[in-house]
């Protein structure tokens, strides 16, 4: 037998859970080599290391109570035992969650497009995003970018005095022509950036 | 002299509500509950609570019980299982501290116990350090099979691994304790 069949024989030697010609040949190995003795030998040592945990002494102390304790713990959860759902119910469970989600995700997404195409065919939300001052002085490029507050008595508007998705806000002046939109200015509706 | 009634027999009447009878079987293996827990965890309170918890969610699944198995093994595993839980909160939260019982249980002036002279101490404090530096599975096996004397098959019922998975980790596991061991004692020595 060589080392390395004694080396994988080793954790049933331990174990004595070996066949009577696979002990012999291991006993026989280690005889003559100190390689797979001295492991055997490691081996033992941590199983001897770990037995000092083994003793037990009176849990008396750290017991007490343990059994009420439980009991109560039982009576607070639960009146008895509690009975389990069929199985039917186990599997079919998350199926119908997610068929129920997709219902609920189409009939609002059919809700939000029908909605939508009757108020404003060619509205796109972001194009307030591109939103000029009111004022009709001209911005340079890298000027100040203001922040404009829309909706609740704010007046921005972009190139559309279409009848706006959100029925609070005011309407909106034009852009006046000559303004140069050389970069889009932070535009915050209802107290939301867009 | 009353004979104590059997696993099976304390089951199957909680099965039909009885619940002093579970009481019985609480009292029969919560030392047993606990001493593993407390292997794994280190922490007699944390111990407690687990084995408190394991008979709480086995009372709930009593009905599911398979009787073909023993009482004890699925009490084990489900204390096993907790157990890894928590190590494995505790490693993401290292907040608890270990080595509780020795706080707990007092060391009377008359008791000739050996299990808590000084030097005994040390080296349970020792062994405790080393086996906790090990990843939870071989821990786990290391515990029941050399702290708690459980066979490989017991042990793969248990754990729900097979014979030879159970062999080879509890080989793999003595090897890492070794190292460790070793490793932990020359820095010791320094």
């Amino acid at each position: 037998m060589n080392c390395k069949k004694v080396l994988k024989l080793l954790p049933l030697y331990m174990s004595d859970d070996i066949d009577a010609v696979d002990l012999e040949g291991v006993q026989e190995h280690m005889n003559t080599c100190l390689g797979c003795f001295r492991e055997y030998q490691d081996h033992l040592r941590a199983r001897r290391s770990l037995k000092q945990l083994a003793f037990k002494p009176d849990l008396s102390p750290v017991m007490e109570g343990f059994a009420d304790e439980v009991m109560l713990k039982i009576a607070d959860k639960a009146q008895g035992p509690a009975a389990p759902l069929p199985r039917l119910t186990y599997r079919l469970a998350p199926r119908l969650l997610a068929a129920a989600a997709l219902i609920l995700a189409l009939v609002s997404g059919g809700f939000y497009l029908f909605n939508d195409q009757a108020e404003s065919p060619s509205h796109s939300e972001f194009a307030e995003v591109f939103i000029p001052p009111e004022s009709s002085d001209t911005l340079e490029i890298g000027e100040f970018q203001p922040t404009f507050v829309v909706g609740g008595g704010g007046t921005m508007n972009p190139a559309n005095d279409k009848e706006r998705k959100y029925p609070d806000l005011e309407p909106l002046p034009r852009v006046p022509q000559h303004f140069p939109v050389a970069r889009p200015v932070n535009v915050r509706v209802n107290n939301r950036d867009f | 002299m009353t004979e104590s009634r059997s696993d099976v027999d304390i089951i199957r009447s909680c099965q039909q509500g009885d619940q002093d009878a579970y009481t019985d079987l609480v009292n029969r293996y919560q030392e047993r509950a606990f001493w593993v827990a407390y292997n794994l965890l280190g922490n007699a309170e944390e111990a407690r609570d687990a084995a408190q918890e394991a008979f709480v969610r086995i009372y709930r699944a009593v009905d599911r019980f398979d009787f073909n198995m023993n009482f004890y093994t699925w009490l084990y595993r489900i204390v096993t299982n907790l157990c890894i839980d928590r190590l494995r909160k505790l490693k993401k939260n290292p907040a608890v501290a270990l080595n509780g019982l020795e706080e707990v249980l007092k060391d009377d002036a008359g008791d000739n116990r050996p299990s808590f002279r000084l030097e005994e101490k040390e080296l349970v404090t020792a062994v405790r350090d080393v086996l906790d530096l090990l990843p939870e599975k071989y821990k786990t096996i290391l515990v029941l099979r050399d702290i708690e004397g459980h066979s490989c098959k017991e042990i793969s019922s248990i754990t729900g691994a097979s014979h030879a998975t159970v062999r080879w980790r509890l080989h793999t596991a003595r090897k890492l304790f070794k190292e460790s061991w070793e490793r932990e004692q020359k820095k010791n020595a320094v």
